[in-house]
């Protein structure tokens, strides 16, 4: 299993977990030739794109996506956002139920976002074992047994916003608003600690806020705390996504 | 020879000082760590408000506590011993500096948290929308005349004549037709009046940018929805409720109408600057907290699961009925002479 970056911030995000005969889309906020350049223009193997929430940088192509005869598995809160009413290719998805997407399984819980019924992902493969995804939320309620990969947010560090702040760079607002919809890189490592991650392969840091983070140094943190493969998703970046590490 | 006269009695009684002057005075020491406090007595006076509001609602939280079942209930008790002074003493300067009263509805809340790591409730100071327009009125940078703040039903008639080459003047027609009878709520509108008519605003909010203002962890007992019913101290489901929903939205158009008011920075003074602390670290109190109680509480397991079927979406608008076709005869006699 392969899985690529293609976006990973507020301009737009998208990620793939490209199986062997299966692959899945997570993300719908980069245009859709991008994901197709990233699969060499072969969306034959895509069973289908999960999506988060409705905001733009996670969902304003999902109708491109769908007119390309992606399937779209969301929140009904979410659903009901798109600039189409319905269409076949839209699959409602409900909290802590399981579905399938091709050889993907399929687990959406909530999480805490300023937008209508968000929701995290655990996808399990047998390639890549089980993958913790999340994003664009406060802290996370549940822990997840028996993880091998964690795709997670890491958006800012509290002394970074609060320096900011303080030298006036940023507005209390906007402050406000990150702090009250987005995981800190503090709140992550709580995530971290509260799971087992001896089975764990890679953690994958998104969702990095261009001012109020430092990449190298959440990196380094997040390794020294776990000592497992940690990457800092950037557009372009591929990794080795496998249940084993070699 | 020894003196032998008595000195004079004084009538001069010493006042005690009641609980509140005692907070105000306790609050001002502590903040005067900040610099010189220059408080007027007005302001002096909404300190003591302060203490008033916070002693009752602590008492009235503690009641609430020790309702709890010993099992659920948390162990920090509501009482002031408990409460992060150094921190509310801030809190209560700045707010009172800014001439927010907690005694005068929706103009500042306070809510307590426990901090498990102080074991010390923190209070965190919310605006309500009577509060964010003191301070717009006090420091804004253009300030309106009028701020006129109305909700639109599906049976009003609502239009917003915007300004262009032919129209100087930003205006809107708005007429609610039956009083008793608007339908449902589709959005709402505030218009910034001005002396100079030139300078007038009128924005629209849709249901939805109104929705979408609506706090993460909003309360069914005021914007409507469902809550857990319980019976016997038992939950035993849900139940829907009403709740305050047109206030709500009456109340998040009246907070949007004035946070768009600009702030002048040159008006920008110690007291704006300590209660722009105040409310960062009050929506920090709330955070730490939630993460705190909520955070990593419960285990999801993907392999408990059996495997669901999607559902698909559901078209939201019903599709267009045809017009009733009418195939009753009228009763013969009555018919429509037919003209060539």
């Amino acid at each position: 299993m392969k899985l690529h970056c293609i976006g990973s911030s507020s301009k737009g995000n998208s990620y793939i977990l490209e199986g062997k005969t299966n692959t899945l889309i997570i993300e719908c906020g980069i245009p859709l030739a991008k994901v197709k350049e990233a699969l060499n223009f072969d969306l034959t193997n895509v069973v289908g794109a999960l999506v988060t929430h409705c905001h733009g940088d996670h969902a304003k192509y999902a109708v491109e996506y769908m007119k390309a005869g992606v399937d779209i598995g969301a929140s009904i809160g979410t659903l009901d956002t798109f600039k189409i009413d319905t269409t076949h290719r839209m699959r409602v998805l409900k909290a802590k139920k399981k579905y399938q997407f091709g050889e993907f399984v399929v687990m959406p819980f909530d999480i805490v976002h300023d937008a209508p019924e968000p929701f995290g992902f655990l996808i399990k493969h047998d390639e890549c074992g089980l993958v913790l995804f999340v994003t664009d939320t406060q802290y996370l309620k549940p822990t997840f047994p028996g993880l091998n990969q964690v795709i997670i947010e890491a958006n800012y560090s509290q002394k970074i916003i609060d320096g900011r702040m303080d030298d006036g760079d940023t507005i209390a607002f906007v402050r406000n608003r990150v702090v009250q919809s987005h995981m800190s890189l503090e709140t992550c490592k709580e995530v971290l600690r509260a799971n087992d991650l001896s089975k764990v392969n890679n953690i994958l840091l998104i969702h990095l806020s261009d001012g109020n983070s430092h990449e190298k140094d959440f990196v380094n943190e997040i390794q020294g705390m776990t000592g497992k493969n940690v990457f800092a998703a950037q557009s372009g970046l591929v990794i080795d996504f496998n249940i084993n590490s070699f | 020879m020894a003196d032998t006269k008595e000195k004079p009695k004084t009538d001069i009684v010493k006042k005690e000082m009641t609980q509140s002057e005692r907070f105000t005075q306790a609050v001002i020491k502590e903040a005067s760590s900040v610099g010189d406090l220059n408080l007027s007595p007005f302001q002096k006076k909404l300190c003591q408000n302060y203490f008033i509001k916070l002693d009752q609602q602590l008492k009235d939280a503690e009641i609430k506590r020790l309702q709890q079942d010993e099992k659920y209930r948390p162990a920090l008790e509501y009482k002031w011993e408990n409460v992060n002074m150094p921190a509310l003493a801030l809190g209560v300067v700045a707010m009172a500096s800014m001439e927010l009263d907690p005694m005068q509805p929706n103009q500042i809340f306070m809510v307590p948290y426990a901090n498990k790591h102080t074991k010390k409730y923190d209070i965190s100071f919310t605006k309500g929308y009577r509060g964010l327009e003191t301070v717009a009125m006090k420091y804004g940078r253009d300030i309106p005349a009028q701020v006129i703040v109305e909700l639109v039903h599906s049976n009003d008639t609502f239009k917003i004549i915007k300004k262009d080459m032919n129209n100087p003047v930003e205006k809107y027609i708005f007429e609610t037709g039956d009083a008793f009878d608007r339908g449902d709520i589709v959005g709402g509108f505030y218009a910034h009046i001005y002396a100079d008519a030139h300078k007038n605003k009128v924005v629209a909010m849709t249901i939805a940018d109104i929705e979408k203002r609506k706090p993460q962890k909003a309360s069914a007992e005021f914007w409507g929805g469902e809550k857990d019913k319980w019976e016997n101290g038992k939950k035993v489901g849900k139940e829907t409720i009403d709740g305050w929903h047109t206030e709500m939205c009456r109340k998040t158009v009246y907070r949007a109408a004035y946070n768009d008011i600009t702030i002048d920075s040159s008006k920008i003074d110690a007291n704006f600057q300590l209660m722009s602390r105040i409310d960062k670290d009050s929506i920090d109190i709330s955070v730490r907290a939630e993460i705190a109680t909520n955070a990593n509480t419960e285990t999801l397991d993907i392999s408990h699961e059996e495997i669901a079927q999607p559902e698909k979406k559901v078209a939201k608008k019903a599709p267009e009925t045809q017009p009733e076709v009418q195939t009753e005869q009228p009763p013969v006699g009555e018919q429509e002479e037919i003209k060539f």
